[in-house]
């Protein structure tokens, strides 16, 4: 405790999320290889995306939510804070949002949706956004856009210990260490964190607070490669994960329910390196998903659970024929069983198959062709295409393009559930086109994309005639949007500014009833000002978000801004970060979901040590 | 100029007048929802509130909302029933955990209860008692209880332990009968409570989900027993009658196969019973169930006055519902009203 108290006050750092466009370059090393990352870069072409770097662990952030929502296009609903928080991208729904871990779709199994709150923070290395359809590459539910959590394993020489230490608001804690030790031959990553948070804030306007509201969970990471001899990589990744969270009330009704997950994944790779352009990675990977719903947290006894285990082998074959011509090749199968209180036990499999050609036209025509296709029995898969075209206009200007099929397969919820699951539903068909303009100048990118997505055959719950709730392939819906990212970097001496600006509009509408979809604000913006000055560092973040709908209610526009600094002491021994962020700096009340209030102002102090 | 005039003298001379008349008027208005109807609405489950609406007798006064336009506050999530005792309602908030008591003509808040509920369907009162039926956690079939509301403090004073799934709950007398519709299961008994002591007396084997009673003109208790249509087999459903004095059942007549009537309502000497798509009516000594309708629509909840048969519809659970009125004699669709998500019983103020 005397250790920590010492750690918290000594100093202060941060580092902000640093948007770089994915397209710039990353040159490919046989000894900084990673597989997802190179199929997010090189067969994205027409597609944007914006890359979150730097480790993530020394951000000063409560979650993947925090991050992803003051930087990037995604929308969130959060159903308070820490508590279940489902990503919206481009008007789509949280099903339609895939999340890839190390290239593998990590969405449940059971709703189709990854809770961003029971996602660890602390175990990636990167995390790239890449807005557009992408089930070609990604598989189901990759139609409004996907988030892919990378962990990279590299062959150099360096050894870091890090420790990170966080105490805010709340009574909100988070210790976690990190260990990289790396040779020419063997990487190894080791991960340990625990976050946790009493998370009983006041609600603003109101006698009530966030009863219920508490969370802890911990994770624990290996990443491990092996460099066999220069032919031959072997790669081991290990994401392990648990949590308890009660589930906090709201303005209009008490809470004692309280939530365990539990996530395992694990992911083996090897690398077989034909030569230094082709290389064939063949992966096996084992995920186990547990969840655990106790209706009265005091009676332990009482709970419904529901399990999936999928075990996952993929080929992968690429080469790059020369410098203009790459071709890749994925040969998949999957098979997924799911356990549960409420759908017995159930299982299915899946196989597919992905071509895909990067070709470069002339030095400034480029474009992405890719073919998916999937069998699994008794549901009719369609057949997937995808096109993105890059035409360098000049050397500032560049135009892209992109089209292409998505679809996303029903969840053993919408199949099995008990009573109400639907075995004769169909796949969510999706359709989408794109126009992307970028210019970019020395100090100062700008990119201005307009989106059309068509979505048929949406799953839906509704009420049926045996009275209780039944999906149905019913709805279709139109999202047509526009976003517009602007980013200005300057220096001079030690100064240094930065400043971004997203803005997007969506436009989402149910086709029969012509009315926007609910929780999809018309209008989002985000801002960040960041200033560093040698070892000083000051940022601002802002984020603006419209009014949304639920069914009869409006959940009123909002913005909310946080301001934080950090400092270096580089004087001191392992130089030392610490930083200081103040959370909703104007004490804004603004609900996420309805009847939630997030929290007025609150503090979060972070410690950094590298040794 | 002059004609002007003139009107605006005799209007003065109206309006003189009729204040005259006015001072003369003894029945002063106990409220601004007196004479018209109440309809709650259920509310969105996921964060939402309930909701009261209010139109007037003369259908020209309609108002949404009611309870939180007069307190500034909600009801609480999934408004599930309001109960009357004399002049106060009583409001149960079912997620909400909640019973907001409030004048039932100026929708006034007088007090809350928020201890000792947990999940509480309906209220009856009797004994100078509240009697709230409570289904307890979803998962835990043996903590459903009726909690007893004393009422001089509006406190639960203590509470009766009884089976799984407690709805429905009349007074006769001082004794009250607890039909056991079975929540997130399905029940068959009706329990019988002697509220002098607070102690559960009996329980009765009725039918298949016993759910909406009525005390008829005779003082026998009538059960609808609505069955389950999705359960596998179907649970068939019947009317059950309860010998008041011997707490035994007397009569049984059973629903054919489909026949899941959710309603039962008694007006003068006749029986309303309503599935989700027709109302039927049969005299209180009707030995048989009707099979022809008087009224065929979509129905989720249906009441009944003197004059006319209120029935909501909930529509899709995710927009506004209606609520539509027939003429009882006639049949006749007389008007229809939207009102809140998700609308459920109408109450006569």
């Amino acid at each position: 405790m005397k250790l920590k108290q010492v750690l918290f006050i000594v100093c202060w750092f941060f580092v902000v999320c640093k948007l770089q466009a994915q397209k710039d370059t990353i040159t490919l090393e046989l000894d900084a290889f990673s597989m997802s990352i190179v199929k997010v870069r090189d067969f994205s072409k027409g597609y944007s995306s914006i890359l979150i770097s730097d480790s993530l662990a020394n951000k000063n952030i409560h979650s993947l939510t925090d991050v992803l929502r003051f930087n990037s296009f995604i929308y969130f609903k959060e159903n308070g804070l820490g508590m279940v928080s489902s990503p919206s991208f481009r008007g789509t729904n949280a099903s339609q949002t895939a999340v890839i871990w190390n290239g593998i779709n990590i969405n449940s199994q059971l709703n189709g949706q990854t809770d961003f709150n029971i996602v660890s923070v602390n175990s990636y290395n990167n995390i790239a956004v890449r807005s557009g359809g992408g089930s070609v590459l990604f598989g189901s539910g990759a139609i409004g856009g996907s988030v892919n959590l990378n962990n990279e394993i590299t062959f150099k020489k360096s050894q870091k210990n890090s420790i990170v230490l966080k105490h805010g608001s709340f009574n909100t804690q988070h210790v976690n260490y990190d260990f990289v030790k790396s040779t020419d031959k063997i990487y190894l990553n080791i991960g340990l964190g625990y976050n946790a948070s009493d998370n009983d804030y006041k609600y603003l306007n109101s006698s009530l607070s966030n009863e219920n509201g508490a969370f802890y969970n911990y994770n624990f990471d290996v990443n491990y490669g092996y460099k066999i001899n220069a032919k031959n990589q072997l790669k081991l990744y290990s994401n392990n994960f648990l949590a308890q969270r009660d589930l906090s009330r709201t303005l209009n009704a008490p809470s004692n329910d309280t939530y365990k997950d539990i996530s395992l994944k694990n992911l083996i790779e090897w690398n077989h390196f034909f030569s230094s352009k082709e290389i064939i990675t063949s992966r096996v990977s084992y995920l186990f998903d547990e969840f655990k719903y106790y209706d009265n947290k005091e009676k332990l006894d009482y709970f419904s659970v529901g399990s999936t285990k999928r075990k996952i082998v993929q080929i992968d074959y690429n080469n790059r024929f020369s410098r203009k011509i790459e071709v890749n090749g994925i040969l998949g199968f999957e098979s997924a069983k799911a356990e549960g209180t409420s759908f017995l036990t159930h299982e299915r499999n899946i196989f597919s198959a992905v071509l895909s050609l990067n070709q470069q036209l002339t030095n400034r025509l480029s474009y992405v062709v890719q073919f998916r296709k999937e069998w699994q029995k008794e549901i009719n898969s369609p057949f997937l295409y995808s096109l993105g075209i890059e035409q360098e206009v000049n050397e500032n200007y560049t135009l892209s393009f992109n089209t292409s099929k998505n679809f996303r397969t029903p969840t053993f919820n919408d199949l099995y559930w008990n009573p109400g699951g639907n075995p004769d539903l169909e796949l969510e068909n999706s359709y989408q086109f794109e126009l992307g303009n970028a210019i970019n100048f020395k100090n100062f990118n700008f990119q201005l994309n307009g989106f059309y997505i068509k979505s048929t055959n949406l799953i839906q719950w509704t009420p049926n005639d045996f009275g209780f709730w039944s999906p149905q392939n019913i709805s279709n819906t139109k999202n047509v949007g526009l976003e517009f990212s602007s980013n200005y970097k300057t220096s001079f001496k030690n100064h240094y500014l930065e400043i971004n600006a997203n803005y997007s509009y969506v436009s989402a509408k149910d086709l029969e009833t012509d009315t926007q979809l609910i929780y999809v604000p018309k209008n989002r913006a985000n801002f960040l000002f960041d200033y560093k000055y040698v070892n000083f560092n000051v940022y601002y973040q802002m984020l603006m978000n419209d009014e949304v709908y639920f069914l009869v209610d409006t959940i009123p526009a909002y913005s909310v801004s946080n301001l934080g600094f950090n400092f270096q002491f580089s004087n001191i021994k392992n130089k030392p970060n610490v930083g200081f962020k103040i959370n909703n700096i104007y004490n804004s009340y603004y609900q996420s979901a309805l009847s939630r209030p997030m929290p007025g102002i609150n503090f979060q102090i972070t410690t950094i040590l590298n040794f | 100029m002059n004609i002007i005039k003139t009107i605006f003298l005799v209007a003065l001379s109206g309006v003189l007048f009729t204040s005259c008349n006015n001072n003369n008027d003894i029945d002063l208005p106990k409220g601004d929802y007196e004479n018209g109807i109440l309809i709650t609405n259920e509310g969105a489950f996921s964060g939402g509130t309930g909701t009261v609406d209010y139109i007037s007798d003369d259908y020209l006064t309609e108002e949404s909302s009611i309870y939180s336009n007069v307190n500034g506050e909600n009801i609480g999530t999934v408004l599930q029933s309001i109960g009357f005792n004399g002049d106060d309602a009583y409001l149960i908030a079912n997620v909400g955990n909640k019973i907001s008591m409030a004048d039932r003509y100026t929708m006034e808040k007088i007090t809350e209860i928020t201890d000792g509920l947990s999940n509480p369907r309906y209220i009856a009162f009797a004994n100078g008692k509240g009697y709230v039926t409570n289904w307890g956690e979803g998962i835990d079939t043996t903590d459903d209880y009726i909690a007893v509301i004393d009422l001089a403090s509006n406190i639960i004073s203590t509470t009766i332990s009884v089976a799984e799934g407690p709805e429905q709950v009349v007074a006769n007398g001082n004794t009250l009968y607890v039909s056991h519709k079975g929540g997130w299961g399905s029940g068959n008994t009706v329990s019988v409570i002697d509220t002098s002591t607070d102690t559960l007396i009996s329980a009765i084997n009725v039918g298949n989900v016993p759910d909406e009673m009525i005390i008829d003109n005779s003082g026998n208790l009538l059960v609808s027993c609505e069955g389950s249509k999705w359960s596998t087999p179907e649970l068939l459903g019947s009317l059950v009658t309860v010998n008041t004095s011997s707490n035994t059942v007397s009569t049984t007549l059973d629903y054919v196969a489909g026949f899941h009537p959710n309603n039962l309502v008694l007006s003068d000497t006749t029986i309303y019973l309503s599935t989700s798509s027709d109302i039927y009516t049969m005299s209180e000594s009707a030995t048989e169930i009707p099979i022809s309708p008087i009224i065929s629509t979509t129905i989720s909840a249906m009441s009944v006055n003197d004059g006319e048969i209120y029935v909501t519809d909930v529509k899709d659970y995710v927009s506004n519902g209606t609520l539509t009125i027939f003429d009882k004699a006639t049949g006749d669709q007389l008007k229809e009203f939207t009102v809140g998500l998700i609308p459920s019983k109408v109450y006569f103020n």
